[in-house]
């Protein structure tokens, strides 16, 4: 089994002085993981452990201080967030990232479009790209926004967002996609309808996955990682995981969840 | 020599002017989010007002009492205008601020006409404070800088050490933040446009005497200010210091140097400069010198 | 569709009627004018409407598009330069986008404010670096040519040849309006086709969200310099049919006054709706022609008119419409409160009027109104105390009307996206 995506000695601290004192606040130290190809794998830890951070790296949005990482056996340390999408890295947002004026359909036409080479075509209509339409709606379908494909992503209700969120995030076809606390904010129906969503749509994937919720995590996770302190302290089966006492000193709800 | 030591103090002094100009266009930027297109309109009516009360109260009072007025209408306008479409984001607020420069450059030619003013410093500080082997340094050079210097000791001690400088600071690292500081937003944001307000009225009054006062003197010194704030990085007051010593120099260098390239003078090329300065800057430095901010 | 195909129709009847109804005159002038104005605005919306790039430096394709025009103006007329004049325009649209793609390279790299700064030190730039070259942009004069006898010396091109026989010369300001209207349509159909395309929809995407643009692996950069150039390019169109109509290009075509003038087109018109920026290009139009004719005091009613817009409409005149049309929300008060609601806004408006025109008769440059005004018994007191009483009794009825009138449905998802 070969590693889709991997962190080799990650540090990363932010630029700017941090209070009077000067001191640099360090957020990752020293990280090295990698994720397998096909798994299902979840990043939990406290708030503040780093875990946004380590995603912002994975897809450009940050250029770590050292380290590297690697997607599929190659270096796309310090590549545009663009690149890493077109060599099949994809994310979606903690926070609802969409193209708020344009439809469902068009939001997901343009993820469709940002993994096509026709991407900037200026010359041909986009109604003729018969396919990209076709993907787009298929996706629509998947993520269960087939009645809504007209209406602005703007003026859909939050879980609906969070849907599109995951369908934008895959409507390119990557094959190893970041998410990021995909049931934030989300009532117990609504949660379990997006595990069951992303259960779904990353078949035959790989998915890097940050969440809180521990029944989320176990329920889906092939491994769990934990990040405290912006170090990573354990990886394991959901199992080792449970029964690992560091973890437990560190992060006390992992116990809480029942396998 | 003695042409380089005056050469050095005048571009000194205008450097100042243009420093008080972008820090008064940074803070209120770094705390509020708004660029504020009409900051150059507010130099020149601190120029015009100071005109005017100069000619029924005297210079000193207008040194007074124009950049007051400034400021209240920088209040007024923060309070009944910008704060209506704030919520609507920073491109609202900046065609809003665009809007209301158009209408003060308007105004302006209404009320006072298209020339220019005989608007002059006091007598007192006209003539020279030394001169060397016949270059001269008018007194009232030194004076503008002293005043300057002055404004941006207080404001450094006001963002030292005072509550709503306190939270000025804290803007500048963490510009979402300050909502979440549970202090009177709506009024700070107030008070700080009237500030920044009534510091470009401020320079107005002594850029307006020192140089012209004319219709056209938001328009000139407007895009320069910007230029400053985009080449030392949007929301960085060191780097618009730096970069308004740069630009002041450039300019007031410029004028003097008569070898040509290619075919143009460096004098004539003189306007230009400052701009191709922004080009290179952002050529190799696309957030300016000391920029960090995504925008 | 078939409304949006009766649109286009109801456009292309607005361009052809001036010159099938006028031989010459001011009409003609007017909407060469207008057509040009078109151009310009919607080629400013393609960065502000559809990208989300507020630039105040736009006018620098359109000027130095109009300065490619001029000079082979002067070639053809010199018989040194075999070239249709009815094609000029594809000669600016060339020197427009390949100005875009130096310039873009420099500013596409972000967005938003910083973006609106840096067109703003590049349109400076130009237009201070122009004022260098006398030779190529003609010093404080500017740079003429003459139209007339084009026709003999382009004759070799086939649709010059065609429009001779029609009795297109282009010495007549007749032939050049027909002209204008053409390549205004033409234009307006093409930047309509770019909507419509691939990069149309990333522009779009970038502007709603540059980050996520980047995160579906779009370049959010390479999108606005192509848009860019692409804007450029029919800027230049815009600037090589002024150089037609006027025969003259001067340095004032690139400053920032030309930019702003577009920028306040495509805003008043509205940046959400194609033809939005076609109403503000009509709107800006007849206030810099029409209205300054009667009044000194037109860039005060301009400016006020674009604050007004920021302030209550920001989606322009385009989004009072549709908003009228769609959320009906006077309905239910009947046509009596919708009645009311239209006398009080002209009570205002004509109040407002009276007071900024007895201030300019006051300052020594009265428009016709204060010419009125001043015929009122009393005189021009009366007049500012008439115009203040209408104004405020104007609000008041308004302030009332708001209270009683229920929100409109959609009122918090009105489009916002150019603000």
């Amino acid at each position: 089994m070969s590693a889709a995506l991997e962190f080799r000695g990650i540090n990363h601290h932010f630029g700017h002085r941090v209070g009077r004192s000067g001191a640099m606040r360090e957020v990752l130290h020293e990280i090295n993981l990698a994720i397998t190809a096909g798994e299902r794998h979840t990043l939990i830890g406290p708030n503040g452990a780093g875990k946004s951070t380590l995603f912002n790296i994975a897809c450009g949005a940050l250029r770590p201080n050292a380290g590297r990482v690697i997607l599929n056996g190659t270096d796309i340390t310090g590549l545009a967030p663009f690149e890493i999408s077109r060599r099949g890295l994809a994310r979606s947002q903690q926070v609802t990232s969409l193209f708020a004026h344009l439809s469902v359909r068009d939001n997901l036409r343009c993820a469709v479009l940002g993994a096509d080479r026709r991407r900037y075509a200026f010359w041909r209509p986009l109604e003729g790209l018969t396919a990209v339409r076709a993907r787009a709606e298929a996706m629509a379908e998947a993520v269960g926004l087939a009645a809504e494909l007209d209406r602005n992503a703007g003026e859909l209700p939050y879980a609906a967002q969070r849907a599109l969120e995951i369908g934008v995030a895959l409507a390119g076809d990557a094959k190893v996609v970041l998410i990021d606390e995909p049931t934030a904010g989300m009532n117990q129906d609504e949660s379990r309808a997006m595990v069951a969503l992303i259960r779904r749509l990353t078949e035959g994937r790989t998915l890097l996955l940050v969440e809180h919720d521990m029944d989320v995590v176990f329920g889906l996770a092939d491994r769990v990682s934990v990040l405290a302190g912006g170090a990573l302290i354990a990886t394991g089966t959901p199992d080792e995981i449970r029964a690992n006492t560091q973890v437990r000193d560190v992060y006390p709800t992992a116990e809480d969840a029942n396998a | 020599m003695e042409f380089l030591l005056v050469s050095l103090l005048n571009g000194l002094s205008y450097s100042l002017l243009l420093f008080l100009l972008s820090a008064g266009l940074t803070v209120v930027f770094s705390l509020m989010g708004v660029l504020n297109f009409a900051h150059a309109s507010f130099y020149m009516l601190g120029a015009y007002l100071g005109f005017q009360i100069s000619l029924w109260a005297g210079f000193w009072s207008a040194l007074v009492l124009a950049p007051l007025a400034v400021g209240a209408l920088g209040m007024l306008v923060e309070r009944h205008l910008l704060r209506a479409v704030h919520r609507r984001g920073q491109t609202a607020e900046l065609l809003l601020t665009f809007g209301l420069a158009y209408l003060i450059a308007e105004a302006v030619q209404l009320l006072w006409g298209r020339s220019a003013l005989p608007f002059h410093p006091p007598a007192a500080l006209e003539g020279p404070l030394f001169s060397l082997y016949g270059s001269a340094f008018p007194a009232w050079r030194a004076f503008m800088m002293a005043l300057a210097l002055a404004m941006l000791v207080a404001i450094a001690l006001t963002l030292r050490y005072t509550r709503v400088g306190l939270i000025v600071q804290a803007a500048f690292t963490h510009p979402h933040m300050v909502e979440a500081l549970g202090h009177d937003v709506p009024r700070i944001f107030m008070w700080t446009f009237g500030a920044g307000a009534a510091l470009a009225g401020l320079a107005g009054v002594i850029g307006g005497s020192a140089f012209v006062t004319e219709p056209g003197m938001a328009a000139a010194i407007g895009p320069i200010v910007f230029v400053i704030v985009v080449i030392g990085g949007l929301g960085s007051l060191p780097g618009a210091f730096i970069a308004s010593i740069a630009v002041g120099f450039i300019q007031t260098f410029a004028v003097g140097f008569d070898f040509a390239v290619a075919g143009v003078s460096v004098a004539q090329a003189a306007p230009v400069l400052p701009f191709l300065a922004m080009v290179l800057v952002l050529l190799f430095r696309p957030s300016g010198l000391l920029g960090n901010r995504a925008d | 569709m078939t409304s949006r195909r009766f649109q286009w129709i109801a456009f292309a009847a607005l361009l052809a009627a001036p010159p099938l109804f006028f031989e010459g005159g001011f009409a003609l002038t007017l909407a060469s004018q207008a057509g040009i104005a078109i151009i310009l605005a919607l080629s400013y919306n393609m960065l502000l409407g559809q990208t989300g790039l507020l630039s105040f430096g736009h006018a620098v394709y359109a000027g130095l598009g109009a300065y490619a025009a001029i000079h082979a103006m002067k070639l053809i007329g010199a018989g040194s330069l075999p070239f249709p004049v009815a094609l000029l325009p594809l000669i600016g649209a060339v020197a427009g986008g390949t100005v875009a793609v130096l310039l873009g390279y420099v500013s596409s790299r972000r967005g938003g404010l910083t973006f609106a700064m840096i067109s703003l030190g590049i349109g400076e730039m130009v237009h201070a670096a122009a004022a260098l070259f006398p030779a190529l942009f003609g010093g404080e004069s500017g740079i003429t040519a003459d139209r007339a006898g084009m026709r003999v010396t382009t004759s070799v091109a086939d649709t010059v040849a065609i429009a001779a026989q029609l009795g297109l010369d282009f010495s007549s300001a007749h032939a050049v309006c027909w002209l204008i209207a053409a390549w205004t349509l033409a234009s307006a159909l093409a930047m309509y086709g770019f909507t419509r395309t691939p990069l149309g929809r990333l522009a779009n995407a970038v502007r709603d969200n540059p980050e996520r643009a980047a995160q579906i692996g779009v370049d959010p950069r390479r999108v606005r310099w192509l848009v860019m150039i692409a804007a450029g390019a029919f800027a230049g169109i815009a600037g090589s049919l002024s150089a037609i109509l006027f025969e003259i290009v001067s340095a004032e075509n690139l400053g920032t006054p030309a930019s702003v003038a577009m920028l306040i087109a495509a805003f008043i018109g509205g940046t959400g709706a194609f033809f939005g920026p076609v109403a503000g290009a009509l709107v800006y139009t007849l206030m810099s022609s029409a209205v300054a004719a009667v009044t000194p005091a037109w860039p005060m009613y301009l400016g006020a008119l674009f604050i007004l817009i920021v302030l209550k409409a920001p989606g322009g005149l385009a989004s009072i419409l549709v908003d009228a049309r769609q959320s009906g929300i006077y309905g239910r008060f009947g046509s009596a409160v919708m009645g009311l609601s239209v006398v009080s806004a002209l009570a205002v408006l004509a109040g407002f009027v009276g007071l900024v025109e007895s201030a300019y008769a006051l300052a020594g440059s009265p428009g016709t109104a204060a010419g009125w005004l001043a015929t009122l018994p009393g005189g021009r007191a009366t007049g500012v105390v008439l115009s203040a009483a209408l104004l405020m009794a104007g609000r008041e009825i308004r302030h009332r009307l708001a209270a009683r009138r229920p929100m409109p449905p959609n009122a918090a998802a009105l489009p916002e996206h150019a603000a």
